[in-house]
């Protein structure tokens, strides 16, 4: 087909009556005359506005947990977001369970004097370190209190010497984020 | 009220890096010692009578070519002397290849105006009004491959217009424009300083400069030798100041250099130009009237509407180019 270099009057005019029709269907869902598409722009409305505010929230809680995390340090405790911890392990006491670099999640434990054999848990030791071992056996004391022999994963590793009690535990081991 | 800078460019004493080199002469900067202010929403026409000085001139004025010496600012912010760099709030068309081969002119502009969140069938619809308003109908659903040059570059002027910047530099004084775009071009200018925007064209067409600027800047041996208003340059170098024109012209000429001692009369083919060549006030009614009263009644006597060309060529006869 050959080409015309110059626009006729009846093009522009073609041009013309679409773009006018093309305007004539954009007022007609605005203003909802559509019957399909009458709704559309009230559910693109609410749309925006539920994403606005799931939105807001999630900023709302980057700040509230930055400024959590921040306090919780300066009091020289260990930082948790709605009970969750996260700790990084930096030793290979328990691998092949956890490899050096892991990243867990621990969360705080409702009732430390009921744990059982196979918890995995973080404490802090007498030193005031703070560790990630399984439990490996439910010691009863004289006076009836329970206390824990821990031991890491590492085939290698003997038992803890010191017995682990309850009002050491800082967490139980819930996942482990796998970035390593 | 929004108040954006004022000042688009600023040039104080600037000197080009470029030499001309002529056997056996000392060169010569293309540019030298050029201080020129140009402020918002006005339109300048840079001529003069080298293409490559009008061309140079305007490169460093976009900050894609380095200067020598002075002072230069863009839209009150400094630039660096040796950085060639086209800044956002510069257009510079340069050359007239911008357009896409395979699109048409209304496909081009709505692509170049695709990131501005307004409708886009109102806005196609406002930019396809204005193609036909500026008298560009024709050329309005035209491939962009079939046009010259010279039509590519307005339509990219036209995208200029709706561009965000504030400067647009018009960098092509070698194109031969013919009246209809010229007649486009000034539109666009009106709808670029209504804007708040400023354009600089390069051209040596004297008519584009009446009729689409505001101000212009003539150029010669790498200087200014004028810089102002349009209106200004038209009424102080248009010195012609009534024109006769009849077949018999030539055979009173005489007899009317007589009777107006105080003009210059020249006669061009079966025309005769009377001239001042003080710069008191003329009084049209009094020569008219002297002409009657000589009993000579030429076919038509008009008052010379004052042109940017008449203007330029007396600049330059002043200059003895």
């Amino acid at each position: 087909m050959t080409e015309t270099k110059y626009t006729t009057q009846e093009q522009i005019e073609a041009m013309r009556q679409e773009i006018q029709r093309e305007k004539e269907k954009m007022a007609g869902i605005s203003s909802g005359k559509e019957p399909s598409g009458g709704l559309l722009p009230q559910r693109r409305q609410a749309m925006k506005t539920v994403g606005g505010a799931i939105f807001l929230a999630l900023c709302l809680l980057i700040v509230w947990s930055i400024i959590s995390i921040q306090m919780t340090k300066s009091r020289g405790e260990i930082p948790n977001i709605l009970g969750f911890q996260l700790f990084a392990i930096e030793s290979g006491s328990m691998e092949p369970t956890l490899k050096i670099g892991a990243v867990i999640v621990s969360r705080k434990p409702k009732n430390p004097e009921n744990l059982k054999i196979n918890d995995i848990v973080t404490f802090k030791t007498l030193s005031n370190a703070i560790v990630t071992h399984r439990i490996i056996e439910v010691v009863v004391n004289d006076d009836g209190s329970e206390s824990y022999r821990t031991k890491g994963d590492n085939p290698g590793n003997s038992a803890d010497q010191e017995l682990l009690t309850s009002n050491r535990v800082i967490g139980v081991f819930v996942a482990k984020i796998p970035l390593t | 009220m929004k108040h954006g800078p004022q000042r688009i460019v600023m040039m104080e004493g600037i000197s080009s890096g470029e030499h001309f080199l002529v056997g056996g002469e000392i060169p010569r900067r293309v540019l030298d010692d050029i201080t020129l202010s140009i402020r918002k929403a006005e339109a300048w026409g840079i001529n003069g009578t080298s293409l490559f000085e009008i061309r140079l001139l305007l490169e460093i004025m976009a900050n894609i070519r380095p200067y020598d010496r002075g002072k230069c600012a863009l839209i009150e912010r400094g630039m660096m002397r040796r950085k060639r760099v086209i800044l956002r709030h510069v257009f510079y068309i340069g050359s007239s290849e911008m357009l896409y081969n395979n699109m048409n002119v209304l496909e081009f502009l709505m692509f170049a105006t695709a990131k501005f969140k307004i409708d886009k069938v109102v806005l196609q619809e406002q930019i396809f009004e204005l193609i036909i308003t500026i008298g560009l109908g024709h050329l309005s659903l035209t491939p962009n491959h079939m046009l010259t040059r010279e039509e590519k570059a307005v339509i990219t002027l036209i995208a200029a217009a709706y561009s965000d910047s504030l400067m647009i530099v018009f960098n092509l004084p070698e194109y031969v424009w013919d009246e209809v775009l010229i007649d486009a071009i000034a539109q666009i200018t009106s709808f670029i300083r209504e804007r708040g925007k400023t354009l600089i064209i390069a051209t040596q067409n004297c008519l584009l400069i009446e009729k689409a600027c505001s101000h212009t800047a003539i150029l010669q041996d790498g200087q200014l030798i004028f810089n102002g208003t349009v209106e200004d340059f038209r009424l102080n170098f248009d010195k012609v100041e009534v024109i006769i024109r009849d077949k018999a012209v030539h055979a009173v000429r005489e007899k009317l250099a007589l009777l107006f001692p105080a003009y210059k009369l020249v006669s061009k083919d079966d025309s005769l130009m009377i001239s001042s060549i003080g710069s008191e006030t003329i009084d049209h009614g009094a020569i008219y009237k002297k002409i009657l009263e000589s009993g000579f009644t030429p076919d038509s006597i008009e008052i010379n509407p004052k042109t940017v060309e008449n203007a330029y060529k007396e600049l330059m006869r002043q200059h003895d180019l």
